[in-house]
């Protein structure tokens, strides 16, 4: 059932950057039949396939991104500014929030709804987009990890680990020679591993009593499914040989000062993973720790962290707007590529991306988890408006509504988030 | 499953079952089921199902597991009276005797022994199992590890430690890290390199730096890097080596040229090695000087500076302190502007603010003179943020001095001397593990190898077919790549996720020798039995009570890790760690607050236990152990005031004993500000979670599972009613009463302790002015409450004396928890029956701590699956 891959490479450029890589398949190949006619910018249920969540840390600063008027007609504002030229390409929404507690953890409320260790939106989407591809979904970094938030969390309630190194993220992606050979090894004998472990299970097995069985089969059926995954990775090395040009720089950002040249990378790198489809399913966490940052060559005057506790002081808040500044450059620039790169049926990615900009976090000054920034982009939704809702409504309309609504447009059996389910009237 | 037909016949036939009963026993006694069917079946048979519970009548399902749990509820709900439900009809005492001797009756007969499903090494056991295993002792757990579920409060029960695919994929790459430790994969060869870092590829975290003239300045001190250092963006040493560091700074001080020299501290990021990985630079003021030195740097860590004498630190508050008293009395316009501006921002825009009020002619600036209270004042309210203000006057050191500019680095390496080292540390590390395998490789020495490492990995000998199986996988790679190494990294790689390793509690009944010696070296010291134990299991000798009593005071006596990590999961410390107080209740809550806290309750189990002192010990002691931090900020030691008044610089990290009145409100569990936060939320207490918490973790009586319906009411103690008011209306719903009639009265004895521990005598009242917030007096505390049996309480004292005068309460729930941490399962009725035994049993010998976990060890519970 495999398509022809290894013989249709072809280079594409982007950005001044060359890379060779395989052919998209042009829809899951387990949803080809149902859902796989993407036709462009109409509004059209279910057909988008891809989603990219990011979160920042420290929000954004609501005065300078919310418009005052609701609808299309409305005027942009400094922060929106830099995604004036796709404008017709994302919705502005503003009031929303899960209506979750407030406290000191609770910034991981973003994707997880109500709940803290609730499975987040993404992996919902992963269960039905993620399934066919290398990797099921990737969670990315931009500046130091951070000890307290979370991001992303499974049905299990684990939270997955984030990779704030875009050379691991590259590696991982575009493994070099060397380490596929590595890589490729531990698998192949990694394979006589888990056929040994099945043999001590059953051994095992003989040695306990009627209730410890079921116990036994979770560990079965963990080692069946560690071996299906082994398998995938080891078939996508043997198969793909993605040789891509994009040069990351000599050294890794990780530095805190070059936060924002690593979350640069990290869209870039993101923008690659689906080009190639290494995953259809991505999320970026963006840092909100003391970085002073050195912006347009002048070195903002204090970190980050303490431009978010600005008190209404009005020379922080215009150096934190100007940090906020590049993360919306950062978000255009990825947009913009994503109207670039195209799938094997030549339609644009974005056309099938769902993009959502967002935090767990209405305002850092107050460490306030309430009226929550977003805007979400992309995934042919009806986009083009400024929807706001009122977050002191107790039945108002929350942020897991926008979740339900994309969910339905990734095509998730999943018809309800965090006890909602009514999802956005203006998108349908 | 029943069908609609079989349930209707069920119940007909017990309903008949039961008159029938009931009329043979006459007008006497009347048979439990009988009261059942009478109080509880309207709402709870099978039509019905209140509440989604179905009271199990038959006979026949009695020996079933579920039924059993059901009728522990049901053993629960009549003893604490919250069934039937107050506005129902209610049996009389007479009826609810003949139920619960009953019910206790029924249970005994029916509940089995044991039942720990096989257990999964909890992530802190899988740590300390490898690092005892490889004897890597600065093992941790890779990032990412996936966190392990906790239940009743603990994270090594065999129900919640569910396996799934993702946490054996995570184990799987775990093991190749560690097998890589041993066998490493062929390292490249990496030629020397020169890295040339100018100034403005230097760090500028927070407000730790700034970039003047193409130099990096560094002006204040400290401790934290992440404040105060600086270090390369774009440099981490490639591999593991030896660098050649070339440094190019000067420094600059407008008062005094000679004294103290500015040092500049360049050291390893990370420093897990043993070489010294820092080096000292006296850079004296003037002109640029270069430096010469080498270090050590693991792979990935780079070097970071630091200003080891800079002219100020403010994240130490007492010489915070002293610094602003001489800076504001010799340049006081700084106090003016500051009074002037209130509070600038912080960082460099702040410092410019400053600089424009200062220089404007229309500023007041009155002298301060040493020691006057305006100086105080001014003091005070510079540092009243010592953060935010700090890194807002740094600048004035950035631009006046004293600092240290930085104007290059150099970096070259790695230096080739260090890598053949480095190989070197690895081979012998290899040696060591292979043993004689180094020199002579054939089957018999492999078979050798594979025995001792499958014994010590899976805590018991091998069979012979598993070594076989072994021998095969290491023959089938060695051939196959030519290289023993990869055999033997692929064994290593296979038992670390093989079921022999990750599971124990394996073999229904009685625990065999093997399995008893894992279940007592993991409750006692959190990993796997040692030589002495394996080989006592070996020789079937550990299971006489003799041989286990000697063994349980023998790891008693090594370990304090079961003081650590058993006090921990009991009393939910982590969320110590977790919590960060709200600023209005503490200014400063620094990390030597937590470490005080968190140590104290340690010790103090680890002192009784030592002592083998009765357990009422930890509630009434006559001492506590406590550092400076929280014997002055938060027990309000007078012993800690004396030392204040001495004036001491530095707080001392040192815990000491301090002698307290065993009846007063400080010492023991009760009044460890630990656990005062860990009950509370950083922000405000909530009277019903500690409550629940006393319930739960020290008189052993837990309140039911709340129903799902209810939200949680969080009291509002700003406004005019009381807490006491607001939880009243708990006990207007009577569906809340039945519970909260225990709980409440209970959570409020403990009311005089704020979210962080502190006495206190009135709730707070907050306002805000100018944008500062101000704490005023509000409501008294009230703190009497009532216990569950009765008993009127005026505070925290008359609750320890209770327990004190009753020790088998407290002792029993403490045994209850013991048992549970140590078999990986929850007690079922006639386990807490037994377990309860031994505790009044203990009673005639003063519950002395280490003498009650012997017996408890040497119980059935213990010793059964």
């Amino acid at each position: 059932m495999k398509p022809d891959r290894k013989n249709r490479r072809f280079l594409l450029k982007s950005g001044g950057l060359t890379l060779t890589l395989p052919a998209l398949q042009s829809a899951p190949s387990a949803m080809a039949g149902e859902v796989g006619k993407a036709t462009g910018h109409e509004s059209s249920e279910g057909t988008a396939k891809r989603l990219i969540c990011v979160g920042s840390n420290l929000g954004l600063y609501r005065q300078a991104f919310y418009p005052k008027q609701t609808g299309h007609q409305y005027e942009t504002t400094t922060l929106l500014k830099p995604l004036e030229q796709h404008r017709k390409d994302f919705t502005v929404f503003s009031g929303f929030d899960h209506r979750a507690a407030n406290g000191h953890r609770n910034w991981d409320n973003y994707l997880c709804g109500q709940r803290v260790g609730d499975v987040t939106l993404d992996q919902i989407a992963a269960e039905t987009i993620g399934t066919s591809t290398r990797f099921e979904s990737l969670q990315l970094c931009a500046g130091g990890i951070p000890s307290i938030q979370r991001m992303v969390y499974t049905r299990g309630g684990v939270p997955l680990p984030m990779i704030n190194r875009p050379s691991v993220v590259y590696r991982k992606l575009f493994a070099t020679a060397d380490d596929r050979e590595r890589s490729e090894y531990l698998l192949k004998s990694g394979r006589s591993a888990l056929d040994l472990v099945q043999e001590d299970a059953k051994q095992l097995a003989r040695a306990v009593g009627k209730d410890d069985k079921q116990k036994l089969s979770e560990y079965f059926t963990s080692l069946r499914e560690l071996e299906q995954r082994m398998s995938r990775q080891l078939n996508h090395l043997a198969d793909e040989t993605v040789e891509v040009d994009y040069e990351l720089p000599a050294y890794d950002p990780v530095a805190p000062t070059l936060m924002l040249e690593c979350e640069q990378i990290m869209f870039d790198l993101m923008a690659l993973a689906l080009q190639t489809d290494a995953t259809r399913v991505a999320t970026l966490f963006i840092a909100g720790l003391g970085q002073v940052f050195t912006i347009d060559g002048q070195t903002v005057r204090a970190g980050y962290h303490a431009l978010s506790h600005h008190g209404n002081d009005a020379d922080l808040i215009r150096d934190l707007v100007r940090v906020e500044t590049e993360h919306m450059r950062c978000l255009a620039r990825f947009i913009s590529q994503l109207k670039e790169k195209t799938d094997a049926d030549g339609q644009p990615l974005l056309d099938t991306t769902v993009v959502m900009f967002g935090t767990g976090m209405g305002d850092a000054s107050r460490h306030s988890n309430r009226d929550l920034p977003t805007i979400v982009a992309g995934g042919g939704l009806k986009h083009g408006q400024h929807l706001a809702a009122d977050p002191k409504d107790a039945r108002g309309q929350q942020l897991g509504d926008v979740f339900v609504s994309i969910l339905k447009q990734l095509g998730s059996p999943v018809d309800s988030f965090s006890e909602t389910k009514r999802g956005i009237d203006a998108w349908s | 499953m029943l069908g609609r037909k079989g349930v209707f016949v069920l119940i007909a036939t017990v309903m008949f079952w039961s008159s029938v009963q009931c009329w043979a026993e006459g007008k006497g006694k009347r048979d439990a089921r009988a009261v059942l069917q009478e109080f509880c079946m309207d709402c709870h048979d099978r039509s019905a199902a209140e509440g989604d519970f179905v009271l199990p009548l038959e006979a026949s399902s009695w020996n079933q597991p579920d039924a059993v749990k059901s009728l522990e509820l049901v053993h629960t709900m009549i003893e604490k009276k919250i069934m039937p439900p107050v506005d129902m009809d209610q049996p009389s005492e007479a009826d609810r005797r003949v139920v619960l001797d009953w019910l206790d009756k029924t249970l005994i007969d029916n509940s089995p022994l044991g039942g720990t499903p096989l257990r999964r090494l909890s992530g802190r056991e899988y740590a300390n199992t490898v690092s005892q295993i490889f004897g890597l002792t600065d093992y941790s757990l890779p990032a990412g590890f996936p966190p392990d579920n906790q239940q009743h409060g603990f994270d090594n029960q065999g129900e919640a430690l569910v396996i799934a695919a993702s946490h054996l994929e995570s184990m799987a790459d775990a093991a190749t890290q560690i097998a890589d430790q041993f066998f490493p994969p062929p390292r490249k060869t990496v030629s020397i390199k020169t890295f040339d870092v100018p100034a403005k590829d230097l760090v500028i975290s927070y407000s730790s730096a700034c970039l003047i003239d193409g130099a990096m300045r560094l002006a204040s001190s400290g401790t934290n890097v992440n404040r105060h250092a600086t270090w390369p963006t774009k440099f981490e040493a490639p591999v593991s080596g030896r660098y050649r560091i070339e440094i190019t700074a000067s420094s600059f001080d407008p008062r005094n040229a000679s004294k103290p020299v500015p040092a500049l501290l360049v050291e390893a990021t990370q420093m897990t090695g043993d070489e010294a990985k820092q080096s000292s630079l006296r850079i004296k003021p003037g002109p640029k000087q270069t430096f010469e030195f080498e270090i050590g740097l693991d792979a990935g860590a780079t070097i970071r500076m630091r200003y080891a004498n800079g002219p100020f630190d403010y994240e130490d508050k007492a010489a915070y302190t002293k610094f602003l008293e001489t800076l504001l009395v010799q340049e006081p316009e700084i106090a003016a502007a500051w009074k002037k501006l209130r509070s600038p921002a912080r960082g460099g825009s702040g410092w410019e603010r400053l600089k424009e009020v200062m220089a404007s002619k229309d500023l007041d600036v009155p002298p301060l003179q040493p020691g006057s209270d305006a100086l105080k004042q001014a003091v005070k309210s510079v540092s009243s943020n010592a953060v935010s203000s700090g890194e807002t006057l740094v600048y004035k050191f950035f631009e006046e001095g004293p600092f240290i500019a930085i104007e290059r680095l150099r970096i070259t390496g790695p230096m080739a001397q260090y890598q053949d080292r480095d190989q070197q540390r690895l081979a012998r590390k290899r040696e060591q593990f292979v043993g004689e395998l180094a020199d002579r490789f054939d089957q018999a020495a492999l078979q050798r190898f594979l025995a001792k490492f499958l014994r010590s990995t899976f805590r018991r000998a091998p069979t012979q077919a598993e070594i076989d199986r072994y021998t095969k996988l290491v023959q089938r790679e060695h051939q196959k790549t030519g290289s023993l190494d990869d055999g033997l990294h692929l064994a290593v790689r296979t038992a670390l996720i093989s079921p022999a390793f990750l599971y124990r509690s394996i073999g229904p009944g009685q625990l065999s020798d093997h399995e008893l010696a894992s279940r007592l070296s993991y409750f006692l010291t959190s990993a796997p039995p040692d030589e002495t134990l394996l080989k006592l299991a070996e020789s079937g000798r550990l299971s006489s009570s003799g041989e286990l009593e000697k063994q349980t005071r023998r790891l008693l006596k090594n370990s304090n890790t079961f003081a650590e990590d058993f006090t921990s999961q009991w009393l939910g410390l982590d969320a110590v760690d977790r919590l960060m107080p709200d600023a209005r209740l503490i200014r400063l809550f620094s990390n030597d607050h937590r470490q005080g806290m968190r140590k104290e309750v340690v010790m103090t189990f680890q002192h009784v236990l030592d002592r083998n002192q009765s357990v009422t010990q930890l509630i009434a002691p006559d001492f506590v152990f406590t550092n400076e931090a929280v014997g002055r900020e938060i027990y309000d030691l007078p012993s800690f005031k004396a030392t204040a008044k001495k004036g001491k610089q530095k707080t001392s990290k040192a815990m000491k004993q301090v002698a307290v009145d065993p009846e007063g409100r400080v010492g023991g569990l009760l009044s460890m500000p630990a656990i005062m936060m860990a009950t509370a939320n950083g922000v405000d207490t909530q009277p019903v979670l500690r409550g629940v918490w006393l319930l739960e973790n020290i008189l052993g009586s837990p309140p039911p599972e709340p129903p799902k319906a209810v939200p949680a009411l969080t009291p509002d103690t700003a406004g005019a009613t009381s807490p006491k008011a607001r939880l009243a209306a708990h006990m207007a719903e009577p569906s809340c009463a039945a519970c909260h009639r225990e709980i409440d009265p209970l959570g409020f004895v403990l009311e005089n302790f704020d979210p962080i521990g502190r006495w206190r005598e009135t709730y707070p009242v907050y306002t805000e002015q100018d944008g500062k917030s101000k704490r005023a007096d509000g409501l008294p505390i009230d703190a009497t409450g009532t216990l569950p049996s009765g008993e009127d309480l005026r505070d925290v004292t008359d609750l320890k004396k209770y327990l004190v005068a009753k020790p088998t309460r407290f002792a029993g729930c403490l045994s209850e928890k013991l048992m549970t941490y140590a078999t990986g399962r929850s007690l079922n009725y006639r386990e807490r029956q037994i377990v309860s035994g031994i505790v009044v049993a203990a009673g005639e010998n003063d519950l002395k701590f280490a003498d009650l976990i012997v017996e408890l060890v040497d119980s059935e519970v213990f010793r059964t699956k």
